[in-house]
């Protein structure tokens, strides 16, 4: 297909189609108000056809989308307003959520590596797998300590977010977690800033329990994750 | 208004990256402005007024922010085809096995508290 027009030879092609993707992915889910229509998801995988289809870089796409690219470190920082506006909810189950934040953790990382293990999974993916509920900074810079494959396990992370984020409130829906802070604490300690920014889209005060659980829980992995690579 | 919003947050940004390149810290910067901008917003040195107008402007978009990211999984199409069962196995038992954890350990110690505090169970 190197013949066809190359669509991002428009420096501003490539931001036009994250918007416009999310556009469509709103218009989706409100349409059908469908939870696992995340317009998050629905425009990822419109980008991914796209790209594919018209076989376009990912590297030009993701460089025309520097603006939002700017941004993204940032979306961890403002997050610190919601925790702020629920600072009571932190002083009154502060060992409730430090404890959910932990158990969650250490369940998530032990589980991952003792499947993996269990199914005979390659030893380097298993690595490049015990990090990835940590946010994406972290997770990469742990799976280099730890000895993984850190731009899969950046993958991987992305996944979990994907998949937690979109499947979680069902899932704990099914389990009968019903309260809002243990909801959100769920959401961040596994599936990080994917599972908080749809956090948000329930209520503020889960969005506000998934940032915290984002923070902590990627810290926990960054000292812990090494603990049980020793183990293997 | 906003640029003066904009301009704090980013000092703040700035400020944890210079914190974070002193002081050894198992996360990155941006987790560390996280627990700066919480820590300046409870010690009032920050007020709400001063940043909310940018920080809501963010949150309410903040989804759209992770499409770029996410089609970057596109890089690792053949790897993920290749070990299919072997990623995805250990990948959604502990992902599930985590929310439970999480979600249960969480509201049981919650639901005991509001039992202690009351007298009786709800």
């Amino acid at each position: 297909m190197t013949s066809s027009v190359d669509l991002l030879a428009n420096p501003y092609a490539g931001l036009l189609l994250t918007i416009g993707a999310y556009a469509v992915g709103q218009v989706l889910y409100d349409k059908t108000r469908w939870a696992f229509l995340q317009p998050v998801l629905t425009a990822s995988v419109i980008v991914i056809v796209i790209l594919s289809v018209f076989d376009l870089s990912y590297r030009k796409y993701y460089d025309q989308n520097a603006v939002l690219n700017y941004i993204l470190p940032l979306t961890a920082v403002v997050l610190a307003l919601p925790l702020y506006r629920n600072r009571s909810i932190l002083k009154k189950h502060g060992a409730a959520i430090f404890a959910g934040i932990i158990a969650g953790t250490v369940t998530t990382m032990g589980t991952v590596a003792a499947a993996g293990i269990f199914i005979g999974t390659d030893f380097h993916t298993i690595i490049s797998l015990i990090p990835k509920s940590a946010t994406n900074p972290i997770a990469f810079e742990v799976s280099r300590i730890i000895g993984g494959i850190p731009p899969v396990t950046v993958a991987l992370v992305v996944i979990t977010g994907v998949i937690g984020g979109v499947a979680g409130p069902e899932m704990m829906k099914l389990m009968g977690i019903r309260n809002e802070i243990a909801r959100g604490i769920a959401m961040g300690s596994i599936s990080h800033a994917v599972g908080t920014a749809r956090s948000l889209q329930e209520s503020e005060l889960q969005g506000s329990m998934s940032s915290l659980a984002m923070a902590l829980a990627g810290m926990l992995t960054a000292i812990l994750a090494p603990l049980i690579v020793m183990l293997l | 208004m906003a640029v003066k919003q904009f301009s704090i947050i980013l000092a703040v940004t700035f400020v944890s990256w210079a914190v974070s390149e002193i002081v050894p810290l198992p996360v990155p910067y941006n987790v560390v402005g996280f627990m700066l901008l919480f820590f300046a917003l409870l010690s009032g040195i920050i007020k709400e007024q001063q940043v909310d107008k940018v920080c809501d402007f963010i949150l309410r978009y903040m989804a759209l922010f992770f499409v770029v990211p996410i089609a970057g999984v596109i890089e690792y199409g053949d790897l993920l085809k290749d070990q299919f069962t072997e990623i995805f196995v250990p990948l959604g038992v502990s992902i599930l096995l985590g929310f439970f954890a999480a979600g249960k350990v969480t509201q049981f110690i919650i639901h005991r508290g509001n039992r202690k505090e009351t007298g009786h169970g709800i």
